[in-house]
Parts: C-alpha cells; structure tokens; sequence
C-alpha cells in the first residue's frame, strides 16, 4: 500500500515538475482554432481513505471515455464516462458482543461516473507537450458487491462527484496523441453509503477533430 | 455503421465481464463458520458433557428423520476431540445423566435453489414479485439459477437441567454453525469448519483445579 503511495506520489511530481522546467522552452502557438477532442484511456487506482475498509489492492480494471471542446488555447470544456473496478478476496472474521462469523469475503466495487469537466492548460510547453488541470464535477453510481460464502450484500448508490486532475498531452501528429493523467476521484458520502475516493493514474489516447 | 454498433456492443460485454472477476466459487470457498455464546453463561463452571450419539435431522414434516449420513461418525468425534482438548470431560453411560451439558450435532443440509438478477441496470428488474410459474407482466427472469444442495451443520451445547421458556424454547449456552454448498467430498471441509468454531470460541474451557 505504501510502496503504490509513493509511486503514484512520485509520478505526480514528476508530471509537474516537468510543467514547472518550461522556462527556456517553447511557447504554445496562440491558437483559436476550435477543435474537439476525444479520448479513451485505461486507468488503474489505488484506494484511499474509508475505501481502503473495503479494498486495499490496486486495481488495474478501468478506463475512461471523454469529449471536450476548447474554447480557446487555454480552456476546453466536456464530459468523461469512467469505469473502474475494485476487487479482493480475503479470509474474514467478524465479531460481535456475543458472536463470531467467519469465511471467504469476495469484495466488488464497480464504480460508474459521468462527468462535466473543465481544462486548464498551461502556456509552457516541452516539444509541445501540454500539461493541463482539471476539474470533473458529475456523478457515480458505485455497486459495493460483498459475497461471504453463500451470504451477499449489495449496495448501489448514488453519489455526487468531484474530481480534480492533473495531466499531460503527448501530441504524435497534429491531430493525434498520447494522454497520461492522475486523477483523485471523489464519490462524496450519500444518504446510505460512505465517501469513496482513490488515486488514477491514466494513458491513452486522444484525437482531435477540426470543426 | 454496423461495425461501429458491434464495437460498441463488444465494448459493454467486456465490461460486464469484466465487473466480477473470479466470481466461480469453489465448495470450500463457500464454507462460513458462526459460533454463538450465551452472555450470561460462565464456560468455566462445567466441567463434563455428554455427546449425543448420532447426529439429528429432521424432514420435511418437522420429525425426527434417524437415516445415518456418511460423516456423522466423523462429526461426532471431531466434536468430541475438540471438547476434550480443551479439558472437558466426557461422560458416558449411566454416568451421562450426571454431566454438565449436553451436546446436540444437527444436520439440516438440504436442497437449496438460489437465483440471480444480473441485467444491467439490474435494479430495475429485481422486483420482488417474481415467482417462478406465477410471474405476471413485465416479467424478469433470472440470469442465472444456482441449484445447489447446501451442507449445514449445527452444533449446541445445552445445560443438562434444562427447562424449556417459553414453550419449544431452549436456552443454548453455546452454538457452532458451519454452512456451505455440498461437494462429494466433505470430510477436510467438516474437520477444518469444526476446528474452526472451537477457534472461534476461546472460552469454552472448564476452569483449571
């Protein structure tokens, strides 16, 4: 758990410390060409927080979906579907005041969000690799799916979601390019479930299409 | 066009899949072990138990069913093995009567037939009215059906001055509950459940002299 922690800590300085060393280097092309950009990419987590009362292993099932539209060189505007599931199997023991229950707990977490998002990138640029932040507001629908022997628990709530982001575009050609991106999702608490929140980390791919 | 739909359709299938992965359960994974104990019973003021001689089931009809089961002597001893580490005492015979508590070894292992709902938005269709042959419209029939014959053992220890309040009620100070999908072989799976429920239960031991 620690050792993913500072991994993915590492890789966040990493991303801005490259955005931060742009001083003597190129100036992104102003730019009002209005373009949409679509992207797809595979994301792992690691979960934090109450979730890690769940989950604690890394999950390596997810990808994303997203859309944007640029307003102009600095700013685009869009939506994003993600997927991302969460699974461990581990021998349990519960206890209580006068009882114990014991036996092999399967854990499913499948968490389902779309997302509103806003860019911001920076002016600097490395060979003409943007970074950008991001904030995602929308919503998730999360399945916390528990099996313990021939017993199950299922919970499927809603929940209100915020995501800031922090990212890197890699162009290829003018029209193509790579994505890498950390995210911190946010599922805030709902009515009958707790605040589900992990770390991303994303690559994939991204096209753009002139209008 | 045609293509871009079937790509899309490949897309939400490997998700589904993907949602629930390892979601084949073994028999042995299946086991869970409960064990209960009496609050206001002290284990240490008994020190000898009488174990019932064959394990008890009951059919359909709610009556005492006397067929032997292939591990019921396997069971029983284990049971027996268990106490004694502990330092209880078996009494036997004549002498039974004169024991503190009383071991019952039940077996209510039985048919079981478990079905499951996993459309996508599945919540829609989950709606308790299902029943199979008399559904009415919009009928939603499970994806899947598990039939599974389910082994469930159930292990009390009731003191031996036993009276029964309120009516058809014992007190029981203690109960161990193994329950899992039967498999064609059981024997490792009952030996290590019911090793299980004593580990679960440190304080059953008499009090040392």
């Amino acid at each position: 758990m620690k050792k993913h922690l500072v991994l993915y800590i590492v890789l966040l300085f990493s991303v801005s410390g490259l955005w931060a060393q742009t001083d003597s280097v190129n100036v992104i092309q102003e730019s009002t060409n209005k373009e949409i950009t679509l992207d797809a990419s595979w994301s792992t987590a690691l979960p934090m927080g109450q979730m890690t009362d769940e989950v604690k292993t890394t999950s390596g099932r997810g990808v994303q979906f997203g859309i944007s539209q640029n307003v102009n060189n600095r700013l685009s505007f869009g939506g994003n579907f993600a997927w991302q599931m969460f699974y461990e199997k581990n021998y349990e023991i519960y206890i209580d005041e006068n009882s114990v229950f014991s036996g092999w707990q399967r854990n499913y977490i499948n968490a389902f969000s779309i997302m509103a998002n806003t860019k911001y990138y920076f002016s600097n640029s490395v060979n003409n690799i943007k970074a950008y932040l991001s904030l995602e507001i929308g919503a998730s629908i999360i399945e916390n799916y528990q099996v313990v022997g021939l017993y199950e628990f299922k919970e499927l709530e809603w929940h209100f979601a915020i995501t800031p982001v922090l990212g890197l575009e890699i162009p290829a050609t003018n029209y193509l390019g790579f994505q890498v991106y950390i995210k911190y999702p946010n599922s805030f608490k709902s009515k009958s479930s707790f605040h589900y929140s992990w770390i991303n980390t994303g690559i994939g791919m991204y096209v753009k299409i002139p209008e | 066009m045609v293509m871009f739909r079937n790509i899309i359709i490949g897309f939400i299938l490997l998700i589904l899949v993907g949602c629930y992965p390892d979601s084949s359960i073994s028999p042995a994974e299946s086991d869970t072990v409960y064990t209960y104990r009496c609050p206001d019973v002290d284990f240490t003021d008994y020190k000898t138990y009488h174990l019932i001689d064959s394990v008890l089931r009951i059919d359909d009809y709610i009556d005492l069913n006397n067929t032997e089961g292939p591990y019921d002597q396997l069971i029983l001893q284990r049971v027996e093995e268990n106490f004694n580490a502990r330092g209880y005492v078996k009494l036997i015979g004549d002498n039974a009567e004169n024991a503190s508590v009383n071991i019952y070894v039940r077996d209510l292992s039985a048919i079981n037939i478990m079905q499951y709902w996993n459309y996508i938005p599945y919540w829609i269709y989950t709606n308790d009215a299902y029943v199979q042959g008399t559904a009415y419209f919009p009928v939603s029939l499970p994806s899947s059906t598990l039939i599974a014959p389910e082994s469930n053992i159930i292990i009390d220890m009731i003191p031996n001055d036993f009276v029964i309040i309120p009516e058809d009620t014992l007190k029981v100070y203690w109960r161990g509950v193994t329950k899992g999908i039967y498999d064609i072989n059981m024997q490792d799976r009952l030996i290590r459940n019911i090793d299980q429920m004593f580990f679960q239960s440190p304080y059953l031991k008499p009090a040392e002299e």
